[in-house]
């Protein structure tokens, strides 16, 4: 799970059944009620938003247009469907519940060896397949697992999935530059180190990583050897 | 002084602060959050962007933000902050005379990449 889903689901779930009980009250009075419970559904839907919760983003959204044309010819059923609208909203929270629940006990009985596992996994980012492949390639002959993904794929699914302890990222690639893979991957999880590979020279790659803060970078103009150490130096220290 | 660009954020709702703050804080920035309207006032004038919320208890965003543009006169970036579809926030900040909003729909890692955009325009700009 996303690293800042998980963090803020369990004040999420808190925030949320408040709000679906202020709304549920509002329903036995739609008119008297209704700007409340649009402000209800409204700010429900902001957090959900927030925290890409987009279903439920999506229910609290109808809800709040429901609620909104109360007392006008639009808002004739408005009572029955915000009524449906909070008990969909309320299943979908049982679901975030749980799912906080169990994030709160995986967090608290983390195993070594997920954290082995982990360690010895890196994500390649590179809008060309062949450096990517070569790469991957190489460090896999290491017994290093790897995987490879391009700008376009590269998000916070793609590091939730593979879970790795290191992503090694072009610079300069088409549709994401590396302060933004360095951003994304501080959000998915602050542990994971990110280095930063290319063309460039050690200067103008020293900058580069120092702006995106990224944890180091090295140059592809020594080959792919120097590459494949300081990427074993960097599990290494992660493994620690 | 840190050289960290300074967000104001103002919204009705603490966990909307949190997240969003959370989230540009890790993106490099750093960030003032502001519950209520005399929050935001203690803040505004000590940072580089301003970014509203719409749909508050207390007054209308793009009306502050208007007020703001208008008779206070504050140059600094403003964006809205809101949940409120595209077409309907991009003619409030119209109306406002302000730089322009950021969608909630698109989620925090939408909202980081426009701050970014908004800053690297500024600096273009001089």
């Amino acid at each position: 799970m996303d690293d800042l889903l998980a963090r803020f689901l369990p004040q999420f779930c808190d925030a949320a059944k408040g709000r679906i009980a202020a709304a549920k009250a509002c329903i036995a009075d739609v008119e008297a009620g209704a700007a409340t419970l649009a402000s209800e559904f409204h700010t429900m839907a902001g957090e959900a938003a927030m925290l890409g919760l987009s279903d439920f983003a999506d229910v609290a959204r109808t809800g709040e247009t429901t609620a909104r044309a109360i007392g006008s010819p639009e808002g004739k059923n408005a009572a029955v469907i915000c009524a449906r609208a909070l008990r969909t909203l309320s299943r979908k929270l049982e679901e975030l519940q749980k799912k906080a629940d169990t994030n709160t006990n995986v967090a608290a009985n983390t195993t070594s060896q997920e954290s082995a596992g982990r360690n010895q996994r890196v994500l390649i980012v590179d809008d060309s397949p062949i450096s990517a492949g070569l790469l991957c390639d190489a460090l896999e002959e290491q017994g290093i697992e790897a995987e490879t993904t391009d700008d376009e794929k590269f998000g916070i699914e793609i590091l939730g999935k593979f879970n790795p302890a290191l992503v090694v990222t072009d610079v300069q690639m088409p549709n994401l530059d590396c302060k933004s893979v360095c951003d994304l991957v501080k959000i998915s999880d602050n542990g994971v180190a990110v280095l930063l590979v290319s063309g460039l020279s050690d200067g103008e790659l020293k900058e580069r990583a120092k702006t995106a803060g990224a944890h180091g970078f090295i140059s592809k103009g020594g080959g792919l050897d120097p590459v494949v150490d300081r990427v074993k130096k960097l599990l290494a220290e992660a493994a620690r | 002084m840190s050289d960290k660009k300074r967000i104001l954020l103002l919204d009705d709702s603490p966990l909307v602060l949190q997240v969003t703050q959370n989230a540009l804080e890790i993106a490099g920035y750093d960030v003032v959050v502001a519950n209520d309207l005399s929050e935001f006032e203690a803040h505004r004038e000590e940072v580089d962007l301003l970014l509203i919320d719409v749909q508050m208890p207390e007054a209308f965003g793009d009306e502050l933000a208007g007020m703001l543009r208008g008779a206070r006169g504050v140059n600094k970036p403003i964006y809205l902050f809101s949940m409120l579809d595209e077409a309907d926030l991009a003619a409030r900040a119209r109306e406002a005379n302000i730089d322009g909003y950021i969608s909630k729909r698109a989620g925090v890692h939408a909202l980081i990449e426009r701050v970014h955009t908004i800053f690297a325009q500024g600096e273009q700009h001089g």
